[in-house]
């Protein structure tokens, strides 16, 4: 084999990478994008929590 | 991490494999003097062959690690397959010319196989990734 044709094969099998990604992207796109997962509940949850102690600590100095 | 290795777990394969590979042939011994390896030789030594393979297949599996918590990941995924197919394919040339029955052949084309399936996973990320990007800007 001479470096030429390795000039050949690296050449070829470049254009099966192009064709595989080619083949990749156009079945991507067919696809939804992959969302972030929705933080929201946990996020207003958390606040929640906060809100409560907070109320807490009011409460009990009105008792007092 | 550790739910997404079952969706690529011959890429994660083809990455430890060749860091691994490349540990092999960096080793103090001769592992690349067949003939086979004369053109390849004439390109890299021995040493830095197998520091390529020790830095493709290590870039590769930190990028699997990290997922897709960075943004980059598929991109190195990519690059990274790219290269081990077209490496593994001269490899396989190399034996092809001195003797087409030799196991190395066979077993060269495979690992280059093996990476052609894991670039079409590694380039749809890219799109996923490129999708996300556009849609949040």
């Amino acid at each position: 084999v001479t470096a030429n044709d390795y000039g050949y094969i690296l050449l070829s099998v470049s254009a099966l990478i192009t064709a595989i990604g080619g083949l990749a992207v156009f079945k991507a796109r067919s696809e939804p994008t992959p969302r972030k997962p929705d933080d929201t509940l946990h996020r207003i949850e958390g606040n929640q929590q906060r809100m409560e102690s907070k109320l807490d600590i009011i409460l009990d100095r009105t008792h007092r | 991490m550790t739910h997404h290795h079952k969706d690529r777990r011959l890429e994660w394969w083809l990455a430890i494999n060749t860091a691994f590979f490349g540990v092999f042939i960096a080793a103090a011994w001769q592992s690349m003097d067949s003939a086979a390896y004369d053109v390849l030789r004439t390109w890299l030594t021995e040493t830095n062959w197998g520091l390529l393979f020790v830095v493709t297949g290590g870039c590769h599996a930190v990028a699997l690690g990290i997922n897709g918590r960075a943004w980059w990941t598929p991109f190195v995924r990519t690059a990274a397959t790219s290269a081990n197919a077209l490496i593994y394919a001269s490899f396989a040339a190399g034996f092809w010319a001195m003797d087409p029955k030799s196991t190395a052949v066979w077993i060269y084309s495979s690992l280059s196989v093996a990476a052609l399936i894991c670039i079409y996973g590694a380039v749809k990320d890219v799109v996923h990734v490129w999708g996300a990007w556009r849609d949040g800007k």
